[in-house]
């Protein structure tokens, strides 16, 4: 027995292919998936809702998990792709695997400041000037990542050399720094 | 609700926050979020449409942002108004400001993640990474030795 069909054994799930999965209905909805709902789980979700068409709502659900994807490679965590009636899920671990957990089971209520995406914090960052965003880089370590480099700024700054050492021109607050680039200059 | 008069004619969306709780919003307001516009082009959205991600509180602040952004186009003192708004809850309340930024960005609503962003760009402006974390209750996870090195690394940001 190959180790899917082991898995596939141990679930009690019937798929061919690593491809076909479990129908929307029947997978934890955006949690892992560890069991198929019950059938008075699906009665209770019925009745919360007011729907006769747990069905409906189910998909509606589920394509709000298709939908967060495309534009949230980097939250990590699981992946969803919409095939028809079915949804694959491939676990995939990441660093924000914890946040992601956090955010996908159940309540968004607390969201710390050190929890946001870094995509949400480049917005912020792309409008600090290289001081400011060196400042606000080290207030604490999940923002430390999205530090400046130099080098790489989007507003450019004049790199120059001065009495041996290596020294850049911030334009923005129109002062000469001195750079700590790990270079050393031979004179 | 005074503007039901010119509002007859577009469609109303019903919205499920995270804790149950039932919004009716404008599709023209709705469709400001790109999120709900994938779902509603995708067609599974004729009920209900459940956001697992969005709490009442954060979801009605949305909204509300979402409605004076809509009228601040052609308007400069509503523009005002919603800034100023925005930065006192970043005084007052910075963590409803996070979830806040959050909650659009899962909605995908680019105006507004544009606009949350400046203020909180503006906000940091000249801040010490102290008064920072002070201001927005961020706790400091850099054990003594590591902060000074990296100041000591950094130290022409606070010339």
């Amino acid at each position: 027995m190959t180790r899917q069909e082991k898995w596939r054994a141990r679930k009690g799930v019937e798929i061919a292919g690593w491809k076909r999965s479990w129908v929307a209905r029947d997978v934890g909805i955006y949690g892992n998936v560890k069991r198929r709902r019950t059938e008075e789980e699906d009665k209770r979700i019925r009745v919360r809702t007011g729907s006769s068409k747990a069905e409906e709502i189910t998909r509606a659900e589920a394509a709000a998990a298709a939908a967060m994807t495309p534009h949230k490679p980097m939250a990590g965590g699981n992946i969803f792709f919409m095939d028809d009636k079915e949804i694959i899920i491939v676990e995939k671990k990441t660093l924000a695997q914890d946040t992601w957990r956090k955010r996908t089971h159940g309540v968004l209520k607390n969201v710390q400041w050190s929890d946001l995406p870094m995509d949400l914090l480049m917005l912020v960052t792309e409008r600090l000037t290289p001081a400011d965003h060196v400042r606000m880089s080290i207030t604490c370590k999940s923002w430390q990542c999205t530090a400046p480099s130099i080098l790489f700024s989007k507003i450019p700054v004049l790199l120059f050399i001065k009495n041996h050492t290596s020294n850049f021109f911030d334009p923005s607050s129109k002062k000469k720094h001195l750079a700590r680039l790990g270079l050393r200059i031979v004179g | 609700m005074a503007s039901t008069s010119n509002s007859t004619s577009s469609k109303i969306i019903t919205l499920r926050s995270s804790d149950g709780e039932v919004f009716e919003v404008e599709e023209s307001v709705a469709l400001e979020s790109n999120l709900i516009r994938r779902m509603m082009e995708d067609d599974c959205a004729n009920n209900i449409i459940p956001l697992p991600n969005v709490t009442a509180p954060i979801f009605y602040l949305v909204i509300e942002h979402c409605k004076k952004h809509a009228e601040m186009k052609d308007n400069k003192e509503k523009k005002k108004e919603l800034r100023s708004q925005g930065e006192e809850l970043l005084k007052s309340d910075p963590h409803t400001y996070s979830n806040l930024m959050e909650a659009v960005n899962y909605l995908d609503i680019k105006s507004l993640m544009d606009l949350t962003a400046q203020w909180l760009a503006d906000f940091l402006k000249g801040k010490s990474p102290r008064l920072i974390r002070e201001l927005l209750k961020i706790k400091n996870d850099f054990t003594p030795e590591e902060e000074a090195e990296i100041l000591e690394r950094n130290r022409w940001a606070f010339d």
